[in-house]
């Protein structure tokens, strides 16, 4: 089915032909295998029974099939020709046709029938003559049928996922697979690659040269490059504890906080203004944002980072992080026309969309889930129903939005020992007491069906995790959100440690475990090391396996799984590694046999240029910068860059105001996304528009100008020495004697501001190996 | 089967990769091949007349309406949800109307230009949108969703088709002179959303000198400068690539700087208008106060697609300029009088000099609102004004082109033009007429995004068979 429908793709898409080969790779590697072996064990099964005349199982052998085969269409709420084949009364009382299931004659079974000359399941392929075969003999042996209602969400099939699906499934701790020692592995992880490796005949790279280790650690922990001193020094340190003393450095500094808290506002598609038609500043919301900075430098634990966000007011009413925590539920788009200045039917049209957009938020950033695709009919493609989403939705319905910004708040914070209050105005969420919700037929919010009380998903049951948060239909609006809360914060949730580890693993190696990162359900990818996976997500909340001497394990640090991760012989590994076989078999990398190089996102190549021109300016936190013209008239408008090249906004991208319909042209032609849908994973193009940003931008101009200037400041005015501190400056690396003579000869001819620019347009400048 | 398909695909694949997964301003598709079946066209100009046209005041001949005037709604047509909550009397056409050309087309005294290319014209008077609100429908009709963020149509043409002219971008946006269409929310009406980033729409700059930001250097560095620092980043380029084992990236990255040096002569050559001739300047009206803005538009978008641009979008107005809450018949911006008098010549203009040209062949123009205007008068209950509210149940909106019918008019609203009755047409049908017109099936131009195979029209849309020629 897979291949069916990437087939379908059209033919040059790119991001469609990445992804093909992707499951190319891993259906030969992995899942022909397992199809032919569960193929010979029907098989094996099928023989004795036969043998031995014993009727199938229901529950084992019936159930499966119906569920997969019939309920699609015949089930409560569809129930085609009236019939019901989930409610054991209903399936045996029939449908329009009349008895469908005549026990013990099937023959004259309207259900034999139908599935014997493949009329069923319509426009849908036929039953294998193993499935008929089954259940002919389940007719013929009587039909029971012992159990009162069939879930069509039970199992997964060829078109959907069920609650069998692997994200869904109790994490467990998979045992460590034996070390191969020639492989140098380093800590856990490797020996997971390794195994793999060493299955398909491949070996890992060696380990980088020690400047591109430290150029891929820098920018991957801070977004910087290193000096041309810290790289020296690094070079020169023979300890073994070199590397893991930067990798403690890099994490303690606040920097790491700025790298990020960038990956985590792209989840959930975090804007300082409203979107949609007025798109009125939001004054307050970098608050939130210099939230999630201090959460990732203080380590703050995931599970709190989760609570937090979702009920940090309900958690802890004064207090000021709990409070700006909140900032989550409203940093996305809100339409100021149609929740206030429309007619009433506008105002609930546009209430229902928000809704829908937390939803997806919510179930998207921290379960990898598409929740939000049961608005109108149950999911198409993973076990939630459309009751589920109104349930979900419910828990949410306090979550509102207002024109201004929240005032009169008092809150407490601690400011180094002291506690300080805190007066005055936030950019946080409005808790307001909702109607009791009802489910929506097709999403249509002037049909209400059934009252539903907030609830989370029973897909997620299966570890032991109740959906129940025992809440009356007009459960108090706080409570809704703390146990929503809970419930995704519990340590038995399958998917909350599981999706955030896979976050991570993705920004450290350029690609997730699963290459999805905001779904783990059928349409999403599929891990392509399962046990890697879940051995990472236990040791998120369950740590064992300490990095260092001084390392303190805590559960559900986020540095902890950074550490295991850079600390890994599989990411110390060279990209640069000619190994022809391994392209035979693994072109994309993904069993990692090398690190794979990738372009610097915007961010850091702005932030690159500032730094290494001497002009960044390093201030943390606060109101962000400006660096667009903006008029205020009866919306908020943005128009062109202002060039402006100052202390005041030449400071980390991060704290650049994140502008609906305010997008730099230079970061967005190196695709920082459009701050109104979550950017789980962003598209990294190279494009001639892209060219011509880096070239003729005024900021890069300015950088140039500046760079040379510090040049001069930096060795003098030899231009030998100049370019030697450029290379160093740009590339941590001394230029060899063919590079010197070419900077000569460029640097007299166009001077010395036009040669910084050219260094900071190479493709080494915006590469991290 | 898996295994042989699988086989096939990856040699295709690896080729691909090679050749252009990177190397995005590379070209795709030429010519009227289509990717699913054979196009009838190959390029689209999309003008865009944001606000809410009144169709009734425009494109959809109501002689009841006349009936009704200064009547209250009738019973029959259920209690009306007016946008500002304003329910008037009901209000004649505030123009006359006429039948034109041999099509007998009804075109109303407000495009008294456009009137003359009737015949060239394919109205839908059937459409319906499904949302009162300016900005979740201006995207509606730009992007096939209410929500912000998602992929353009021209940014899904540039995906699937690519370019026909490598030296310039594949959907370029010309906005109105009198700025970015801020309130109809601005870029997000031409942003790629999800979709790779060379397939944003590239904004001209309309008002001043230079067409496109960054297009050259901010300080105004000489011409010999530039290209002896793209020579010596070439070879710094070069050097670099020695060392490299995945030589991809850096290749495409050489190849983008020499796209970008290209579009640096071609977008300036084909956006100078003083190349054309005196007759056709006068012609589109760019001798005239009035229409100068929209005349330089619509030429430049014909100058753009003869060299080859995908996707084209003209901007009238700030977006929300066809927003005639009080005065329909005034004079100036907001007036239908008014912006009426800004368009009307030179998208008459273009029409017919596409067809002279022969463009008319392979392009396709689309001329389109987000909504369209109430019967009744936006004012207190029981009495008139000349103003006209939101209304999505039933508008105008115009084809021309490749592929449709001429003089046609297509579907109809009830008598009093208040609701779509026969053959209603949403956007998602209109988006899957236009790919389907150039070759492109709605239900397979996808794009996983968040866990969907993402669709310019959403899990809706059907080709609307009666426009097609």
């Amino acid at each position: 089915m897979r291949f069916a429908q990437l087939v379908e793709l059209p033919a040059n898409p790119l991001e469609a032909r990445t992804m093909w080969r992707i499951s190319f790779v891993f259906t030969c590697l992995l899942t022909m295998s397992s199809i032919s072996v569960t193929g010979l064990a029907l098989t094996g099964l099928a023989l004795t029974r036969l043998a031995f005349g014993e009727p199938p199982d229901f529950r084992k052998q019936v159930a499966p099939i119906i569920a997969k085969r019939c309920l699609e269409c015949h089930s409560s709420g569809t129930a085609e020709g009236g019939l019901d084949l989930a409610q054991k009364t209903l399936a045996l009382k029939g449908g329009e046709s009349g008895k469908a299931i005549e026990a013990g004659d099937p023959a004259n079974s309207l259900l034999w029938q139908m599935i014997e000359d493949n009329s069923m399941p319509k426009d849908r392929s036929p039953l294998s003559d193993e499935e008929k075969q089954t259940i002919r003999e389940w007719l013929a042996a009587g039909a029971e049928w012992p159990i009162e209602v069939l879930d069509p969400f039970e199992y997964s099939d060829d078109k959907r996922g069920g609650y069998d699906w692997w994200s869904l499934q109790p994490v467990t701790r998979p045992e460590i697979p034996t070390a191969i020692d020639s492989y140098h592995p380093a800590n856990p992880i490797d020996r997971f690659v390794h195994a793999r490796l060493h299955a398909v005949g491949l070996q890992p790279a060696p380990t980088a040269d020690a400047r591109t280790l430290l150029r891929r650690l820098y920018f991957d922990l801070i977004g910087l490059p290193p000096s041309p001193e810290e790289v020296q020094a690094f070079v020169k340190d023979p300890s073994p504890e070199a590397y893991s003393q930067v990798v403690e450095r890099l994490l303690n500094s606040t920097q790491y906080g700025e790298r990020w808290a960038r990956h985590w506002l792209d989840v959930v598609r975090f804007g300082e203004t409203q979107g949609y038609e007025r798109n009125l500043i939001r004054e307050n919301a970098w608050q939130y944002r210099d939230w999630v900075i201090r959460a990732f430098n203080e380590d703050l634990p995931y599970d709190d980072f989760v609570r937090y966000q979702i009920a940090g007011d309900v958690l802890k009413p004064d207090d000021f992080d709990a409070m700006i925590a909140t900032g989550y539920h409203v940093c996305g788009t809100w339409d100021q026309v149609g929740h206030v200045e429309g007619s009433e039917t506008m105002r609930v049209a546009a209430r229902w969309d928000h809704i829908e957009d937390l939803v997806g938020t919510l179930g998207q950033g921290f379960l990898g889930l598409t929740i939000n695709c049961a608005r109108c009919h149950s999911h198409k493609f993973d076990p939630i129903s459309h009751k589920d989403y109104y349930q979900v939705a419910a828990a949410l319905a306090g979550v509102t939005q207002e024109k201004d910004e929240r005032a009169g708040l008092k809150l407490k914070r601690m400011e180094s020992t002291k506690v300080v209050e805190y007066n005055g105005k936030a950019h946080v969420i409005v808790p307001r007491q909702p109607p009791v919700f009802h489910v929506l037929a097709r999403g249509d919010m002037r049909k209400p069906l059934d009252e539903v009380t907030p609830r989370g998903l029973d897909a997620l049951a299966r570890g032991g995790l109740s959906a129940d948060f025992g809440l009356s239909k007009d459960a108090p609006e706080g409570q809704r959100r703390l146990k929503l809360a809970e419930w995704i914060a519990d340590d038995r949730n399958p998917l909350t440690a599981r999706v955030i580890v896979n976050r991570l693993w993705h920004y450290h190696f350029g690609r997730g475990i699963v290459d999805t990162p905001s779904d783990f359900g059928f349409n999403g990818g599929r891990p392509f090391h399962p046990e890697l996976l879940d051995w990472l997500s236990r040791e998120l909340v369950e740590p064992t396996c300490q990095t260092t001497d001084s390392e303190v394990l805590r559960p559900w640090s986020l540095k902890h799984i950074h550490r295991l991760m850079v600390l890994s012989s599989s990411y110390r590994q060279a990209a640069l590694v000619d190994n022809p076989k391994a392209i035979d078999v693994d072109a994309d990398n993904r069993l990692l046999w090398r690190f794979s190089s990738r372009r610097l996102e915007g961010e850091a190549v702005r932030d690159a240029a500032l730094q290494v021109a001497g002009a960044l300016n390093p201030q943390v936190g606060g109101p962000s910068f400006r660096d667009m013209h903006f008029q205020m008239k009866n919306n908020a408008e943005f128009t062109d860059p202002t060039g402006e090249f100052s202390d005041e906004v030449n400071r980390r991208t991060i704290y650049r105001l994140w502008a609906r319909s305010g997008a730099n042209p230079m970061l967005q032609s190196l695709d920082c996304p459009d701050p109104s849908v979550a950017a789980p994973q962003r598209t990294k193009t190279i494009t001639p528009l892209q060219a011509l940003s880096l070239l003729n931008n005024a900021t890069m101009e300015k950088c140039a100008q500046r760079m040379a200037e510090r040049l001069s400041k930096d060795v003098g005015d030899e231009a030998q020495k100049q370019i030697e501190r450029a290379y160093w400056l740009a590339f941590s690396r001394a230029p060899s004697e063919q590079e010197i003579a070419l900077s000569n000869e460029f640097v007299k001819h166009a001077g010395l501001t036009q040669f910084c620019l050219v260094l900071l347009n190479t493709n080494e400048f915006l590469t991290m190996n | 089967m898996t295994e042989a398909a699988a086989g096939v695909g990856t040699i295709a694949l690896l080729d691909l990769l090679a050749r252009d997964a990177y190397l995005c301003g590379a070209e795709k598709s030429k010519g009227l091949q289509g990717i699913h079946h054979a196009a009838r066209a190959k390029q689209v100009i999309h003008i865009f007349l944001g606000g809410g046209l009144s169709h009734i005041d425009s494109f959809d001949y109501k002689p009841e309406l006349e009936k009704y005037h200064d009547k209250p709604l009738p019973e029959q047509f259920g209690k009306a949800d007016a946008f500002f909550g304003k329910v008037g009397r009901l209000h004649k056409a505030h123009y006359k109307f006429k039948q034109r050309g041999s099509s007998g087309l009804w075109v109303s005294e407000l495009f008294p230009h456009i009137a003359k290319v009737a015949d060239e014209l394919t109205v839908i008077r059937s459409m319906t949108a499904e949302t009162a609100n300016h900005i979740p429908g201006v995207f509606q009709a730009n992007t096939g969703f209410r929500q912000m963020g998602f992929p353009t149509m021209g940014a899904w043409l540039s995906y699937a088709l690519g370019t026909e002219n490598e030296n310039l971008p594949s959907f370029v946006v010309l906005p109105d002179a009198r700025g970015i269409p801020n309130s109809a929310g601005g870029a997000f009406n031409w942003t790629n959303g999800f979709l790779p980033a060379q397939n944003q729409g590239v904004a001209f700059n309309t008002k001043g000198e230079k067409p496109v930001l960054d297009l050259q250097p901010a300080s105004g560095v000489e011409s010999e400068v530039q290209s002896s620092r793209l020579h010596f980043l070439n070879e710094l380029n070069a050097i670099h690539l020695q060392s490299q084992v995945e030589t991809d990236p850096l290749v495409a990255r050489i190849r983008s700087y020499e796209l970008a040096a290209k579009m640096q002569q071609a977008i300036p050559e084909a956006m100078d208008l003083s190349k054309e001739s005196q007759s056709i300047q006068t012609l589109y009206g760019l001798d005239n106060p009035a229409t100068r803005d929209v005349a330089k538009n619509c030429l430049a978008a014909r100058r753009l697609i003869e060299r080859g641009v995908r996707t084209v979008q003209i901007w009238t107005g700030d977006g929300v300029s066809w927003d005639a809450h009080d005065d329909i018949l005034g004079s100036g911006y907001k007036s239908h009088t008014g912006e009426a008098l800004r368009v009307d010549q030179p998208i008459a203009a273009l029409i017919a000099d596409l067809k002279q040209l022969g463009l008319l062949e392979s392009t396709i123009v689309m001329i389109t609102t987000e909504f369209g205007r109430t019967p009744y008068a936006q004012a207190k209950e029981g009495t008139l004004s000349r103003g006209r509210d939101h209304h999505p149940q039933g508008f105008t909106n115009l084809l021309v082109g490749a592929g449709l019918k001429a003089g046609f008019a297509y579907g109809s609203t009830d008598e009093i033009g208040y609701a779509s009755i026969e053959s209603p047409v949403t956007t998602y049908d209109m988006h899957a007429t236009i790919l389907h017109l150039l070759g492109i099936d709605h239900e397979r131009l996808t794009f996983y995004h968040n866990g969907i195979q993402r669709r310019l029209t959403n899990v809706h849309g059907h080709v609307v068979q009666g426009v097609l020629a």
